[in-house]
């Protein structure tokens, strides 16, 4: 090791064989974190807005006027720094133990979760976050989760693997959980989620329903009294199902979605046979996952199903319209 | 939708979502300084906060690997930077924000030593291998000894090794971001240098290319 080398100093010139070898071994240490929120007003004790520039303010006041400006802007300031302090804008989410000993980090829980620290369960605990006023998500056994974002506008959370069942109460799209292969959008309701160390995983609905959106692109919704949708590594979401469907009908779809036994026209033959009224939720979100003459006979089934509104064309459907999907979709619910 | 504020406006943002959001703004703030960064992430600037941590979170972790262990290090480079963002109004010298966020982190691993451990669980042993698949266990033993070793050297040499050797930071822009000047700093990292493999040796430790690790 030559410890005056310009490579020691800035990388420049050959390079050090043994600091190379130390540069090699030390890689995986190195930081690789995300930023955690920027939050204005980021509690009421800090002092983030106490130096915060106030330009375009009150201005300069002075005599009687100046005192009365003075106190409106007071006033104002007051009302300011309340909403500056509003709890939404804290950088954390309350949380406590349900069962063990759930530990944020390294160390044990203190009723805070700060944006960006990961959660994590061993196989004898469960702890529960609680989200804003919208609704609590109990993190079950052997889960790592971490708050991403937390706001007025989202909630945000991060489960590499685990499971959770959340409840929530909020307008759609607040609340999401992120997974390493999709992320489940909330558009209120109650639900699980469970994910596997590789990215697999299986969302099932109770209440309301949930957008399960793939990092290719691929969304399928899965809605409530029993919606379930598996994600499957270099697939993403598969087609949303209700648990109640056939076996036959569940396994033909499964190979269909993630190729298992060979999945192609034979899986989706069962899969039009077996489906009951119900199952056009599934059938629907065929249509966008097939084609041609495959394509033609999911639209077929499915209009014996739920028939097509009047003013949905077949021809609409069948080039992926979007306006003409959703209309046949909002006139098929109930499932 | 989303505004991103490129330039200081009139009057504080109403709400944080109105500000650029993180990665929206961000090509508004490659090759910007410090100090105008400080202000504008003062002024609520998403893209400005996430390039500042860009910038500085591997001083924050570099410093704090320097002292505790990884996975506190990777807890305390949260801390210090929320910590940074609530007091982000009493920076004044937006150029010295990165002395000033070294200093956090120093008083962070300090306050942390102080403080009893809590029993960890198996799984969240992320020294070995939790990262991406970026080395496995015996690079991370290996590493983790090294780091040992680091953390035995006099003070002065052990943020730079650190800083050097883990966070892939140069010379020049260590000194950049620590307010240090270069001087100084070589004299540090080539003293730590020579001291470093000193000591591997001594402990029959001396790395050699093969003993890498496969990286």
């Amino acid at each position: 090791m030559d410890v005056m080398s310009g490579y020691v100093w800035d990388g420049s010139g050959p390079v050090d064989p043994e600091v190379a070898c130390l540069e090699r071994v030390l890689s995986g240490q190195r930081h690789r974190g995300t930023a955690p929120e920027l939050v204005i007003g980021a509690g009421p004790e800090d002092g983030f807005t106490r130096g915060m520039k106030r330009v375009g303010g009150v201005g300069t006041v002075g005599g009687v006027r100046g005192r009365g400006l003075a106190a409106a802007a007071a006033v104002l300031m007051a009302v300011g720094a309340a909403w500056l302090a509003r709890p939404a804008g804290v950088p954390w989410l309350r949380v406590e133990a349900v069962s063990g000993s759930p530990v944020i980090g390294s160390r044990a829980m203190d009723g805070r979760m700060p944006v960006g620290r990961w959660l994590q369960t061993d196989e004898k605990s469960e702890a529960a976050i609680e989200v804003a006023s919208l609704g609590k998500v109990t993190v079950k056994p052997n889960t790592k989760i971490r708050v991403m974002r937390t706001g007025e506008r989202e909630h945000r959370l991060e489960m590499p693997y685990g499971s959770i069942h959340a409840f929530i109460t909020a307008p759609p799209r607040v609340f999401v959980v992120d997974t390493p292969l999709a992320s489940a959008v909330d558009m209120g309701c109650e639900y699980t989620l469970e994910v596997e160390k590789d990215g697999s995983g299986v969302l099932k609905v109770m209440l309301g329903h949930v957008l399960l959106e793939g990092r290719g692109g691929a969304v399928s919704e899965v809605p409530m009294f029993g919606g379930v949708c598996r994600i499957r590594e270099g697939v993403g979401p598969g087609t949303p199902y209700f648990d109640d469907a056939s076996s036959a009908f569940i396994a033909a779809l499964e190979r269909f979605d993630f190729g298992g036994g060979g999945g192609g026209n034979a899986d989706l033959r069962v899969v039009l046979e077996e489906a009951r009224e119900r199952d056009a939720l599934t059938l629907w979100h065929l249509i966008a996952r097939t084609r041609g003459s495959a394509r033609e006979a999911v639209v077929e089934r499915l209009e014996a199903l739920k028939p097509r509104p009047e003013r949905v064309s077949r021809e609409a459907v069948l080039r992926l319209d979007e306006e003409a999907l959703r209309a046949w979709n909002n006139a098929m619910r109930p499932y | 939708m989303r505004v991103v504020m490129e330039q200081r406006s009139g009057h504080l943002p109403r709400r944080t979502e109105e500000v650029g959001a993180v990665g929206a703004g961000v090509a508004g703030v490659i090759g910007v300084s410090d100090e105008e960064l400080v202000e504008r992430a003062k002024l609520g600037d998403r893209a400005a906060w996430a390039a500042l941590y860009q910038r500085f979170a591997p001083v924050v972790h570099g410093v704090l690997l320097s002292r505790v262990r990884r996975e506190d290090a990777d807890d305390l480079t949260q801390d210090v930077f929320v910590q940074a963002m609530r007091r982000l109004g009493d920076v004044r010298d937006g150029a010295s924000v990165g002395g000033w966020l070294a200093a956090m982190a120093r008083n962070a691993a300090a306050t942390a030593a102080r403080r009893p451990r809590v029993a960890r669980l198996g799984e969240g042993d992320f020294a070995k291998g939790d990262r991406n698949g970026d080395g496995g266990m015996e690079t991370a033993e290996e590493a983790e000894r090294v780091l040992g070793v680091i953390r035995s050297l006099p003070e002065a040499y052990r943020e730079t090794l650190v800083l050097r050797l883990v966070e892939g930071l140069t010379g020049p822009e260590l000194a950049g971001r620590m307010g240090m000047t270069h001087g100084s700093l070589r004299v540090n990292l080539h003293r730590g240098m020579l001291m470093l493999k000193e000591r591997l040796e001594a402990e029959g430790r001396g790395l050699t290319p093969e003993s890498g690790g496969g990286g």
